[in-house]
């Protein structure tokens, strides 16, 4: 069953079209990659799906209920997170408020309610840990290493008990020790039950994480398939060497 | 790598779900010291003192409020004093009209301040960063132009109130009480809200809107929400501050140097912490009323509060209480947040 699909989704910046009525799904319950050459359009379906940027045309379909063009926070509460190319921490906030902005929920009631839950916090605290760097916990985020940034970003998004979580070039910029850990993690979180849609350049964490592989070029997708398929299409060379 | 640190033995306790009440005795005991300071009857120029003391509480109160928008949410409003004049208006036609006293009526200001403030953030927060700072200037000087040619409430020459009727010596106690209330009340709830969860999501609107939003926060709903709050106590304090002067014209209310001094305020005491503004007014109301003591009120007065504020600056670039805090040294019964 189709977690999310896209149809037809167009954006164009000026005279660019960065996506060019790409459509793709994602599995429940899967790891799949989305990949291609730097402008192929990826992170701006990313932008597109998780509601910071609208359409010019095309649907998002989330778990059966169409997203298109809803405020971000609209696709995060119904259970899709995402996480940024080059990460968003919240600096000034702690390692531990940072976990606990996605558990802000829309009533006054929780809005008035203290800052910190002891469940939240044993929440966050567990997820730190799991993650490895919860004795961080009331650093400033802007403290961290990247790497640490990559791992704070996804752990937080987790906060939110999201089905679907878009992961923008989790291991890019990340120390080979760091990657495999983030590798492991997200590994360890699809194996209970969250499904993953993955940006990445780095092939070895493509081929290990994923089960099915979309391949982008110039806005559109290319093809699709198994990440033994996709390696062996002649296309996709062809798409990162700019033959295409 | 910073994977070795540990957190401090000091530190673990933060991790507690309350609010650390250490070092709270010494505002406590500054509050009780304020609240008996009309009961100095015997001190020369017993009704000046008082007179300074509403000045300052209407300060705390303003730059308090403003905090909520401007510190903790990151949006540098310009155009506050527009609620401290709605509130003295609101509050002085309810009197002259339906004799409702202005101590009750600063009440209904508040609501009324808190009505526009939800319209004019819902305009004006459609913009963010400079364009945001300009659209509030932009609500001021609408506001003026609507004030300075409203004839019903005396257009630019404006409007008088009769007088609190109390012997002269009791005419300022009841002015300064009101606004220890409204300052306690500003106070209570900017720490409110700085412990609560509205209050991270607000700040992480300031740190990043669209990250905020990413992680499911209703960012223009509590924007709006932050803006409104922040207008209710500059209502309730210009209903007070009216009825104090008994006296009421836009140039009163409408400058954007009351605006600019919220501003000033908060970033010379701390923008976005709970205690920085308060700090901050009491800074440069005393500063103001020690050089107009000793200078008088002439140009020199400015300068020599102009080049302590620079100074001021230059040692605590983040305010008061900011530079502290990053520093480590901010005292117990400092840290309010």
């Amino acid at each position: 069953m189709s977690l999310l699909k896209v149809e037809d989704l167009t954006k164009s910046y000026g005279g660019l079209r960065a996506v060019d009525g790409a459509s793709f799904g994602v599995q429940q319950g899967s790891v799949t990659a989305l990949i291609g050459p730097n402008g192929a359009g990826k992170t701006t379906a990313f932008d597109i799906i998780s509601g910071v940027v609208e359409p010019d045309a095309g649907v998002v379909i989330f778990d059966g209920e169409e997203i298109t063009g809803a405020m971000p926070h609209v696709a995060t509460r119904q259970g899709l997170g995402r996480t940024f190319q080059i990460t968003r921490e919240l600096g000034d906030l702690t390692v531990l408020e940072n976990m606990l902005v996605p558990t802000i929920k829309a009533d006054t009631r929780s809005l008035l309610g203290p800052k910190v839950r002891r469940d939240e916090r044993d929440r966050a605290m567990d997820l730190l840990a799991f993650a490895g760097i919860d004795k961080l916990a009331l650093e400033p985020a802007k403290r961290l290493s990247y790497g640490q940034r990559k791992l704070l970003e996804l752990m937080s998004v987790m906060m939110a008990d999201p089905r679907l979580v878009l992961l923008d070039e989790p291991a890019g910029g990340v120390n080979p020790v760091l990657i495999e850990k983030i590798m492991d993690r997200i590994e360890t979180l699809n194996g209970s039950g969250v499904s993953f849609l993955i940006v990445e350049h780095n092939m070895e964490v493509v081929m290990r994480l994923s089960s099915w592989v979309i391949v982008m070029a110039h806005g559109k997708v290319l093809l699709e398939g198994t990440p033994a398929e996709v390696q062996q299409d002649e296309r996709v060379l062809a798409a990162y060497l700019g033959e295409a | 790598m910073a994977d070795s640190t540990v957190i401090p033995k000091d530190k673990t306790e933060l991790l507690s779900t309350k609010p650390s009440r250490e070092g709270w005795w010494l505002p406590m005991l500054v509050l009780v010291m304020i609240a008996l300071v009309p009961f100095a009857r015997f001190v020369d120029a017993y009704n000046y003192v008082l007179q300074v003391g509403i000045a300052l509480l209407m300060w705390v109160t303003l730059t308090t409020s403003w905090n909520i928008l401007g510190g903790y949410t990151g949006y540098i409003s310009l155009g506050h004093n527009v609620f401290f004049g709605i509130g003295g208006y609101t509050a002085a036609l309810l009197f002259t009209h339906f004799g409702i006293s202005p101590f009750i009526g600063s009440v209904l200001a508040g609501f009324v301040a808190l009505l526009l403030g939800v319209l004019a953030g819902f305009i004006t927060l459609r913009t963010r960063g400079p364009a945001f700072i300009i659209s509030t200037i932009a609500l001021l000087l609408v506001t003026t132009l609507w004030f300075d040619n409203w004839e019903f409430v005396g257009g630019v020459n404006g409007m008088s109130l009769p007088l609190i009727p109390l012997p002269l010596s009791f005419v300022k106690v009841p002015f300064y009480y009101a606004m220890l209330v409204a300052a306690v009340g500003s106070i209570w709830l900017g720490y409110r809200i700085a412990h609560s969860k509205l209050g991270l999501a607000l700040r992480a609107i300031a740190q990043d809107e669209v990250k905020a939003e990413v992680a499911g926060i209703d960012t223009r709903r509590l924007k709006i929400t932050a803006f409104a709050l922040s207008a209710f106590f500059p209502g309730v304090v210009g209903a007070i501050w009216g009825y104090n002067l008994s006296y009421l014209r836009p140039l009163i209310f409408f400058t954007i140097a009351v605006a600019a001094q919220m501003v000033l305020m908060a970033i010379i005491g701390g923008r976005g912490s709970v205690a920085g503004p308060v700090i901050g007014a009491f800074l440069i109301v005393g500063l103001n009323e020690v050089s107009i003591s000793q200078f008088g009120g002439s140009e020199l007065n400015l300068v020599i509060t102009g080049l302590i504020l620079v100074v001021v600056l230059l040692f605590f670039p983040m305010g008061i209480v900011g530079s502290l805090r990053e520093a480590g040294r901010l005292p117990a019964s400092l840290d309010w947040d």
